[in-house]
């Protein structure tokens, strides 16, 4: 579709899709995998717990673990993976909806485990038959396929049925599926007669689905001489899997299985956590690879997300040789001082001209607050520093003054020119490469989405492609808005007898690190992040888990903190950086401040402002529909 | 055997109809009394569910007309309203050994008990039963907020959850539509469906249908919708169940959401009913978060008719023989 807009054409307008994994096959995720950080120590580790809220990524990167994807990834260090992933993933999904039905057969309790372990059953059948079947396309690199004679066919299909006891024919994998599948016909039938009257499970829903995966991957290779082979369960979801199962399986990452490991997903702030605490837990970095996907530094996270927009790029045509710097051009946040990047790129012409001297970027957004900002003014007269001569200070000085304060100059100098008003040129600030690649905070969904109307917004200027300022801060408030309306949709909490929504912590939250970055006396050391505190009630910590776990509060890489701890209490963490152009905020944490004391602060405003500024963001688009 | 049977209300049914049984609400919306009222004399007797929570607007008036019809009052809470429910009603079936007429008014009713009245109605051994589903649709009101507010129920429907025979088959969401563009956000978040589809209602009034469209065009929705005329559940009962039972062929999973006008959740959740347990039924809601705004009724009732008789195997043979 080609549209007109305000006098440019836009070039490119992609059908609309969600960027969700949990329903794509293994070789529809590979098409379109960009590997963050994270997929090397997945890949290497033995056991890993990939931690991350919604949109994180988890499932691709567990998908990308099977053989199908492992062949069918477009990629050059494709091949590297291939070789090095030398264990045969078995990936074992599951969603909300089936975690309830689970749930639900509450008159059977051992019906949801006997559903998760057939779950589990035909996941390896269908990891075994892979291996076994000719790949279709010839010249596509091949993962584990070990095209055997029937013989030995039957024989692992024997010891399959031997594994979870299927009593009936076994000369073929057709066979032991068919089995597999009657049996699951059978518990929906058990399951409907369990609403109205008592019922006797059938002895094979009490097998240990994990104990018979074990057995059967040991058989197949002892049929196929291949005793080092190791499986891999690639368990997503983990907090919506059965209670049995899970603790089951957390207990076994400290077996040291000889021929299965196991990675599993889950969301930053579970209950299951508790597994991993303690003397009876398995150990970090012997037992088992914690893995964030929320721990990128902000390098690897704009990395990652110019990783995604460049293939998305090279999947339109006309747009293969086009870099995303070039069409994003300068961020006013870029840290470097003399533009160096800036010049790589194309954007300066003289890589020697400073940030900080008359004319540049920063000194004229400095020059702008000390004319109108007596506090800054002062701060500047208490540091000795003289704005036409900040060019000539030592690298030292610059290091620890000038860089400190830079990004809250440029916030506060922006905001005091709209003169306090919210305006979409607020957002105007967040364009520019660095800061649109950083504000998806490497989530790979809520990247996707900004990608996608960074793209539909491509004009032509010059007969060279750009997205223009206006449109990059149209892009961030859609996406925003599309990013506020899934924090509206987290559950609230009754709070002294009100209704507290997520969206209302995030806003008092945000509001008061506003009120320090902006309306306080200018000052180079601002909270920007906060630690839970102990005069935080437990309803305020329940919305924190589910701000956490919906990515609208970020997890704060302390050195010497643990990434696994026993409740959120004492962790420090910020807003998600796409929630900082809601506040005028720059993006960068800061110092640590009690979030009692920043809920406190911002009671009553920030519940008229829940109100007053929702309608201004416009809805969801209709992405999530299709 | 069991041979249920689906219409539409019959035309008479406000001046002829009988039933044994009213099971209504009594809340705070003036509508939650309009249809027992109207249909005062009609029945022989009447259960409430009563939302005692919320004591706003016409709530003391519809107390007062329920406690004068001698009403008997239920609490609001499933767990404890589906066995109270279950008691009455096998009660009722031993006073009424050939026949047993029912009508369930879903006016004020929240989706759970909604579907844990009609659970139990559905789930009565009795050698006929018929179930009028009656709803009285609200008058325009400008400004309505309708159910929006924040989110406290997000979950299936307690007792519909459906069943996934391939819990990694494609889920598919069918959703029928309202102002709470919130609610429906958050149902989708919580299920990550592959495909929805979406049912937006018209015919309650043109500025309703007019408001509903600007809204989900303007906001969140986009233009992916079919209509379904709250007037004609019958028609949406037939789309609902033929698509639902095409979806489950093909090997997909199907669940319902219910948002917007209560009519819609009567049929999602007599589809959820009829299909054996497969079809889940989800519920997202504000709950008592929501803001109370009083809901006039405008005049009009809507329906479903319900029957189901027990065939014994010997008729059944001899209605063989006949044909």
């Amino acid at each position: 579709m080609t549209e007109r807009h305000s006098g440019s054409e836009v070039l490119y307008a992609w059908p609309t899709f969600t960027y969700n994994a949990v329903k794509l096959s293994p070789s529809e995720v590979a098409k379109s995998f960009v590997a963050p950080p994270a997929f090397e120590l997945l890949a290497r580790a033995d056991n890993a717990v990939l931690l991350g809220p919604r949109g994180a990524g988890k499932t691709t990167l567990l998908k990308m673990l099977q053989s199908e994807a492992l062949e069918q990834w477009d990629d050059p260090s494709a091949e590297l993976y291939a070789t090095g992933v030398q264990a045969v993933g078995v990936f074992v999904g599951t969603d909300r909806l089936w975690s309830e039905q689970l749930a639900s057969a509450g008159r059977v309790p051992s019906l949801g485990v006997a559903a998760y372990g057939l779950h589990i059953a035909r996941s390896m059948l269908r990891a075994i038959e892979h291996r076994f079947t000719v790949s279709e396309r010839p010249g596509l690199r091949e993962h584990l396929r070990l095209p055997v004679e029937a013989k030995i066919q039957t024989e692992c299909a024997a010891a399959f049925a031997d594994c979870f006891e299927l009593s009936g024919p076994r000369h073929d994998f057709g066979a032991v599926r068919r089995q597999l599948e009657t049996r699951v016909l059978e518990l929906g039938k058990i399951r409907n007669q369990a609403r109205f009257v008592s019922v006797d499970m059938p002895t094979w829903a009490y097998i240990d689905a994990l104990e018979a995966a074990g057995i059967y991957a040991e058989s197949v290779n002892r049929i196929l001489n291949e005793p080092d082979r190791r499986w891999c369960l690639l368990i997503d979801e983990l907090e919506l899997a059965p209670e049995q199962i899970v603790d089951d399986l957390l207990s076994r990452l400290r077996g040291n299985s000889t021929v299965l490991n196991y990675k599993l997903s889950m969301a930053p702030v579970v209950d299951q956590i508790e597994h991993f605490i303690g003397s009876q837990g398995a150990v970090r970095g012997q037992d088992v690879e914690f893995i964030s996907l929320t721990g990128m530094t902000r390098k690897e996270t704009t990395e990652f997300t110019t990783r995604l927009m460049e293939s998305q790029l090279a999947a339109t045509s006309d747009l293969v040789q086009v870099s995303p710097a070039k069409l994003l051009g300068v961020s006013a946040f870029d840290e470097t001082d003399y533009g160096a990047e800036n010049a790589e790129r194309g954007f300066i012409s003289s890589p020697t001209t400073s940030v900080y001297n008359p004319g540049g970027t920063i000194w004229n957004a400095m020059k702008r607050l000390e004319d109108v900002d007596p506090s800054f003014a002062k701060w500047l007269a208490d540091h000795e520093m003289r704005l036409d001569d900040l060019g000539s200070l030592d690298a030292h000085r610059r290091a620890s003054l000038l860089r400190k304060i830079r990004n809250i100059v440029l916030v506060r100098s922006h905001y005091v020119g709209l003169h306090g008003r919210r305006s979409r040129k607020t957002f105007e600030l967040y364009s520019g490469y660095s800061s649109m690649m950083g504000l998806p905070d490497g989530n790979p969904r809520m990247a996707m989405t900004l990608i996608r109307e960074l793209v539909n917004s491509i004009t032509l200027v010059h007969s060279r492609p750009q997205v223009s300022v206006q449109g990059q801060s149209q892009a961030l408030e859609s996406v925003m808005a599309r990013f506020w309306s899934l924090l509206t949709a987290q559950q609230g909490e009754v709070i002294d007898g009100r209704m507290v929504t997520v969206v209302e912590l995030v806003e008092r939250i945000g509001l008061a690190l506003r009120r320090n970055v902006l309306e306080e006396p200018f000052s180079a050391d601002v909270t920007m992040s906060f630690r839970i505190d102990s005069r935080l009630g437990p309803e305020w910590i329940r919305l924190v888990e589910r701000a956490l776990n919906a990515g609208g509060l970020v997890r704060v890489s302390v050195r010497g903190e643990d990434l696994v701890t026993d409740g959120i209490g004492g962790n420090t963490y910020r807003l998600s950086y796409l929630l900082c152009p809601r506040y005028s905020l720059p993006l960068r944490t800061g110092k640590a401040g009690d979030l009692s004391n920043l809920i406190d602060s911002s009671n009553s405003r920030a519940r008229r402002a829940v109100d007053k500024y929702q309608p201004e963001l416009p809805g969801l688009s209709k992405e999530l529909f299709e | 055997m069991i041979s249920p049977s689906i219409g539409p209300l019959r035309d008479d049914f406000e001046t002829n109809a009988v039933y044994d049984l009213m099971i209504a609400v009594c809340g705070y919306e003036e509508r939650s009394s309009f249809i027992p009222r109207r249909l005062a004399g009609h029945y022989e007797a009447i259960t409430v569910v009563d939302y005692q929570a919320v004591k706003l607007f016409a709530y003391d008036e519809n107390r007062d007309f329920y406690t004068t019809s001698d009403a008997r009052f239920m609490p609001a809470d499933v767990a404890l309203l589906a066995g109270a429910l279950s008691e009455i009603l096998t009660q009722l079936a031993g006073q009424c050994p050939a026949n047993l007429r029912i009508c369930i008014d879903a006016s004020s009713m929240d989706r759970d008990v909604l579907a844990t009245a009609m659970a139990a109605v559905y789930g009565l051994d009795h050698a006929f039963v018929s179930v009028d589903f009656v709803y009285a649709p609200a008058g325009y009101q400008r400004g309505l907020q309708g159910s929006a507010g924040s989110i406290t129920v997000n979950r299936p429907v307690k007792g519909m959850e459906g069943w996934a025979y391939q819990p990694d088959a494609p889920l598919v969401c069918m959703l029928g539509l309202g102002f709470e563009d919130d609610l429906i956000i958050a149902a989708i978040e919580a299920l990550e469906p592959s495909e929805t589809i979406a049912y937006a209602p018209v015919g309650l009034d043109a500025r309703y249908d007019n408001e509903l469209k600007d809204r989900l065009r303007g906001t969140s929705i986009g233009e992916t919708w079919d209509y379904y005329d709250v007037h004609q559940p019958l028609t949406l009962f037939r789309e609902l169940t033929n698509t639902s039972k095409v979806l489950t062929a093909r090997g997909q999973r199907v669940v319902l959401v219910p948002v917007g006008p209560k009519i819609f959740a009567i049929v999602a959740t007599l589809v959820g009913l009829l299909s054996n347990g497969i079809v889940s039924l989800w519920r997202v809601s504000a709950a008592n978060a929501r803001t109370p705004e009083d809901r006039i009724a405008s005049g009009s009732v809507t329906g479903l008719s319900y029957s189901r008789r027990r065939i014994a195997v010997s008729d059944r043979d001899n209605d063989k023989t006949a044909t």
